[in-house]
């Protein structure tokens, strides 16, 4: 583990656009940018067709819920170059009045199915995504199953029966 | 029957010539969730023309059972029966690469002999894989011969699991810092006769597929997807591999014991479903011959890091000591916690890149756990590579990628 606290890709994107990094890491040797939201496009055109980033991979689009912080979401995304063997990862933050965010299925296609289990499981709306469904839950489907306050134990069946004790008996 | 639409403009056509009455219109068809060659369950509604795909949508959620929900409420341990859930095919590799998550997330440095086993373990269940795999694919293209053999290869190799750890699909073998149990005499004993007598084997499956005209027919130039694309719509494994994209973990960020052995990995050079098996049944070889490898080296040591915080002590000594017993009491109830922070960690599965992207808040459960599946991001590819191919072909397409949906739903 090094003590780093910034490479290369930092330094580009933070050459490239200054105002639009709010943080930046390192672990374990890979980079964590975090990142305004509507600055996502522009950085993540910049990581792919840099040829010194040439992050061409997408690795994994996901959210992570705050419930207590301003801007409630996080979305991430882990990009993988090819060329360079190298990992970065991307931040932005959503807030819960205004969850959208906007979508990179165009800069990587393999995108799209991963924006469309993070809007299935956060709600997290994905601007510009050609076919933006439900894609684990069915489409009746009520609530954002990974939210924090989506609730583990609900209304089912057990509660009809009288003889299974209930909680506050 | 009404005419709906011609194939060309009638109004071209000339007076001696005598007018086609082709009705032309385009077919849904629903396939699965319950068909036999969907390995779980999978619904594909297709548009067809003819016999020709126009358009494949995959719907998927069918196997869904919130594993990244229940794995916030459990203890960093518990999490590892659930890996087993889901790519059932070969358990080993996912208990791998979910504590290998852990363990870069916490910094935990696991013994030699850990990484030894570990490394023989996960080849063994992709030589398992992927001759589950080759049976399966065949089968359903429909050479019945192949499975037969597959499976009595694979069947010594769950021999040897059920030794190690007591189970033969549901592993859960790996601990965080280690491994649950050492290897026996007897295991490598078996090990030992499996590998005289595997290349034989696997030209055994050659000489039934490789050259089989039906095979070539049914998968030669079928589901053909561009090097470029591959890496765009981020397929990993074999998939990607086949377009001849040099993408392997192992290569590109060694782990556990890879550094010190010596394989090649096999590129495909067109990027069609024969050049997908044919990666993997050199593969299988090239595991082969780094369990042969392993098997020649094998370093003596601890099998489990010793760190008081992650490893139950010694059951005599919770029998005889408070502090034991206490300690015993806090790995089983509590777990461990785990510094805040995030980290993403991939492994080199059987099937392709599975990823773990794990958050801990600084306590014992983890507050967010993504898992980044290859059969998922690999059917996000579905539609791209079956249009244009025939009806026959979809089955070869997605079993070309070896989806399992356990894994793909989670």
């Amino acid at each position: 583990m090094t003590d780093v606290t910034s490479n290369e890709i930092v330094d580009k994107v933070l050459a490239a656009f200054p105002g639009r990094v709010r943080s930046h890491k390192m672990f374990a040797g890979e980079p964590y940018l975090s990142i305004d939201k509507d600055g996502l496009r522009d950085v993540c055109l910049l990581l792919r067709d840099d040829p010194d980033l040439a992050f061409d991979y997408p690795v994994e689009v996901t959210a992570v819920d705050y419930p207590d912080d301003a801007e409630r979401f996080e979305v991430i995304h882990v990009l993988w170059s090819i060329t360079h063997r190298r990992r970065v990862v991307v931040k932005s933050r959503v807030s819960e009045g205004d969850c959208t965010v906007a979508s990179v299925a165009d800069i990587w296609k393999g995108a799209n199915f991963m924006e469309r289990e993070t809007y299935d499981m956060y709600g997290i709306v994905f601007e510009g995504h050609p076919d933006l469904r439900r894609i684990m839950m069915t489409d009746d489907f009520e609530g954002w199953p990974l939210r924090k306050d989506f609730p583990i134990e609900g209304h089912g069946w057990r509660e009809q029966f009288d003889f299974i004790p209930q909680v506050g008996d | 029957m009404q005419t709906t639409e011609y194939l060309w403009d009638p109004e071209s056509v000339t007076e001696d010539e005598e007018l086609p009455l082709l009705r032309t219109e385009k077919l849904m068809l629903n396939m699965g969730p319950q068909h036999p060659a969907t390995h779980g369950v999978l619904q594909v509604i297709l548009e067809l023309e003819g016999e020709k795909i126009l358009k494949a949508t995959p719907y998927l959620g069918y196997l869904h059972r919130g594993t990244e929900k229940i794995a916030e409420a459990g203890t960093y341990q518990q999490v590892i029966p659930l890996t087993d859930r889901l790519d059932y095919i070969c358990a080993m590799a996912n208990n791998w690469a979910y504590v290998r998550a852990v363990e870069k997330l916490m910094q935990v440095k696991v013994p030699e002999r850990a990484e030894w086993l570990r490394t023989l373990v996960a080849e063994l269940s992709r030589i398992s894989g992927h001759l589950f795999w080759l049976g399966t694919q065949a089968l359903d293209i429909g050479a019945m011969t192949v499975f037969f053999y597959t499976f009595r290869e694979r069947e010594v190799l769950l021999d040897v699991f059920e030794r190690i750890c007591g189970a033969r699909l549901t592993n859960s073998y790996m601990r965080i810092g280690g491994v649950e149990k050492d290897i026996d005499d007897w295991c490598i004993e078996q090990l030992r006769g499996f590998l005289e007598t595997f290349q034989a084997r696997v030209d055994e499956y050659d000489t039934l597929l490789q050259d089989n005209r039906i095979w070539i027919l049914r998968t030669k130039d079928i589901a053909v997807i561009t090097g470029e694309d591959a890496i765009n719509f981020g397929l990993s494994g074999p998939s990607i591999r086949g377009s001849g994209v040099n993408y392997d973990l192992r290569k590109a960020e060694p782990y556990g014991y890879y550094d010190r052995l010596d394989f090649e990995v096999p590129l495909g050079t067109k990027g069609d479903t024969y050049d997908r098996y044919y990666i993997r049944v050199r593969e299988m070889e090239q595991s082969a011959h780094m369990v042969q490898q392993l098997l020649d080296n094998m370093p003596e040591g601890p099998y489990m890091s010793e760190d008081p915080k992650l490893v139950r002590p010694d059951k005599v000594l919770v029998n005889m000591s408070m502090e034991a017993m206490i300690q015993h009491f806090k790995v089983v109830c509590h777990g461990f916690d785990v510094p805040k922070g995030e980290t993403y960690c991939g492994t080199e599965c059987p099937k392709g890149e599975l990823g773990f992207y794990i958050v801990s808040d600084g306590s014992g459960n983890p507050y967010k756990l993504k898992i980044r599946a290859p059969s998922y991001v690999h059917l996000g590819a579905l539609d791209h590579m079956s249009r244009g191919y025939m009806i026959a072909d979809i089955v070869t397409v997605f079993g070309s990628y070896d989806v399992v949906m356990g894994e793909c739903d989670r």
